[in-house]
């Protein structure tokens, strides 16, 4: 449901259809706050996403400053190089910091430097490029890479065991993340090779056959080469983690910007969104204050809140649960390969 | 005008017959049917009383599925069946998944297990092994009716649920919250909402046997 249409239903219970007490602007705040409180309450919103590496960037920039001056429509841009935040400039290689001030031992660096994150894969880089989360990305709850399970690891750790962790190249198993701000993290270790599945013309890699890239964020692919379409009777979409990243996530959702803009949450979750904004409406220092009807929608919050919890578990109506006690031998229907209990040897 | 609007209409005191608010008509009964879509989803998600059956075509080595459901939104599956298998498939999660193989995604063969993702994402453990067919009834959550004709998807026992929603939002909207909350709390009796989240009495509770002697102080 649209925002527009929302609109209409809070100015119809706030009974101001013309906006004379209640500007649009603050209804869209307040219902942005309520969306958000509800995801902070219920966790409800869960994002499943395929991430393609490398990570489609639309711009890449140098400077702070620059940043001002990129497109407000998109979001996935990239600061390439090493920027001196203080000096106020960028260079690529450690030696041109230490020619700067006059040192004569310089320090040496093996590989190169990129401008796009998909170039550290056209040759060797001496720094390894950054994946970027979507834009709606809040916590990871599982992530995996080319269908194993790959693991948050913070930079300590990698820096103590590693002395070539910038670099390092494998099969990734962790990942870590260079500051929360950039909402980036970096696959550790690189992997070897991509899959360069197709490509228009030279350069950047533009499209690859059969991916749909999100407008959005320029990173998030959906596999979509062989798929059923509601003709068939049903419209089903392949996520395929194959060489790929496979994240499952907590959202956030996004602002509502425009009254053409759907809320991201479910269409009868987003309803409980409405409640938390006319509580707000009828509870902000206006002449509409109204105690009652805050009271109301308060209460209207509160038991969606309850629905939420509800509906959540509901979705796990379906699960077997059984109840053993101590005494009985545990089954393992999955095994996984292990030593016999002798196995090493116990010394008395 | 189908009968659960005509009930709301009686409920809030307006004549059904000849009424000056609500005219017989889409703008006119338009609040009446947002409170009442928005009563019908809220009902559903909550009990689970409207499914929908899918065959969705499994294809080899493809083992996550985003559906598009055009009636409604996803809610969850109740049931899952391999058709040519002829078995149900378990329900179960990745972190499950996770502890007892780490490289489940690499597994392929005989669905055993699916799992649910997200608000519109289904996998399955293995990951198929060649082509099959799964079938699931998932409960959904329907986009609201548009038209007096339109089918209700509503069991009849919630009739009354629906209708006391519709005339609390209506209270609501003439600024009555007395009279709002009294509707709204009739509404929460008939879905059984008050009684879905119960206060538990302080206490142990536990599971023992006859064979177990009884442990002093918490309840069996």
């Amino acid at each position: 449901m649209k925002y527009s249409k929302r609109l209409k239903r809070m100015r119809r219970f706030l009974r101001d259809p013309d906006g004379k007490i209640w500007e649009s602007s603050y209804i869209k705040g307040v219902f942005n706050a309520a969306q958000r409180d509800i995801q902070h309450s219920t966790h409800v919103l869960e994002g499943v996403q395929i991430v393609s590496v490398p990570s489609r960037y639309q711009y890449s920039y140098l400077y702070d400053w620059e940043h001002g001056y990129l497109p407000t429509n998109q979001k996935a841009y990239y600061q390439a190089f090493r920027y001196s935040h203080q000096g106020r400039y960028v260079f690529q290689n450690l030696w041109e910091k230490q020619v700067r001030i006059g040192a004569t031992g310089i320090q040496a660096e093996n590989g190169n430097h990129y401008t796009h994150p998909w170039e550290a894969w056209a040759g060797i880089p001496a720094v390894n490029p950054p994946v970027r989360f979507p834009s709606s990305f809040d916590q990871a709850k599982f992530i995996a890479f080319d269908k194993e399970q790959i693991n948050y690891i913070d930079k300590k750790s990698v820096q103590e065991s590693d002395q070539s962790w910038e670099s390092r190249s494998g099969e990734p198993f962790a990942y870590y993340r260079t500051d929360i701000t950039e909402n980036e993290f970096v696959l550790y270790p690189r992997n070897n090779s991509i899959t360069w599945s197709d490509s228009d013309g030279e350069g950047a890699i533009t499209s690859i056959a059969g991916d749909t890239v999100s407008d959005d964020t320029g990173t998030v692919v959906n596999r979509t080469a062989t798929y059923f379409d509601q003709d068939e009777g049903i419209g089903v979409t392949f996520l395929n983690p194959t060489n790929q990243i496979f994240l499952v996530s907590e959202d956030i959702p996004a602002d509502i910007v425009d009254d053409q803009d759907e809320s991201d949450l479910h269409n009868f979750i987003a309803k409980y969104a409405e409640c938390g904004a006319l509580e707000r409406a009828y509870g902000a220092n206006t002449d509409g204050k109204i105690r009652s009807l805050e009271a109301y929608w308060s209460e209207r919050f509160a038991v969606g809140m309850q629905m939420i919890e509800r509906f959540k578990k509901n979705r796990k109506s379906d699960r077997v649960y059984q109840l053993q006690s101590d005494r009985c031998p545990q089954t393992r229907r999955h095994r996984h390969p292990r030593l016999p209990d002798t196995y090493p040897p116990v010394n008395p | 005008m189908n009968e659960l609007e005509r009930l709301v209409l009686q409920q809030i005191g307006e004549d059904i017959d000849n009424p000056d608010i609500f005219t017989d008509d889409v703008v006119g009964l338009e609040p009446i049917r947002d409170s009442l879509n928005d009563a019908i989803q809220e009902i559903i998600a909550v009990t689970g009383s409207y499914h929908e059956t899918y065959y969705i075509p499994l294809r080899a080595n493809q083992g996550i599925y985003r559906l598009d459901i055009s009636t409604g939104d996803f809610g969850w599956v109740q049931n899952a069946w391999l058709v040519n298998q002829k078995r149900r498939l378990e329900q179960t999660d990745f972190i499950r998944l996770n502890r007892f193989n780490p490289r489940w995604m690499e597994s392929t063969g005989t669905p055993e297990e699916y799992f649910q993702l997200g608000n519109d994402v289904i996998g399955f453990y293995r990951f198929p092994g060649g082509e099959d067919i799964v079938k699931i009834d998932a409960v959904i959550i329907p986009k609201g009716y548009n038209e007096s004709r339109d089918r209700i998807k509503l069991k009849d026992s919630f009739k009354w649920a629906a209708v006391n929603y519709a005339a609390s939002e209506y209270w609501a909207s003439r600024g009555d919250a007395q009279s709002a909350t009294r509707e709204f709390l009739k509404y929460l009796e008939l879905i059984g909402m008050q009684s879905m989240h119960p206060r538990s009495g302080e206490g142990i509770r536990q599971l023992s046997s006859s064979k177990e002697p009884r442990v002093s102080g918490g309840e069996i």
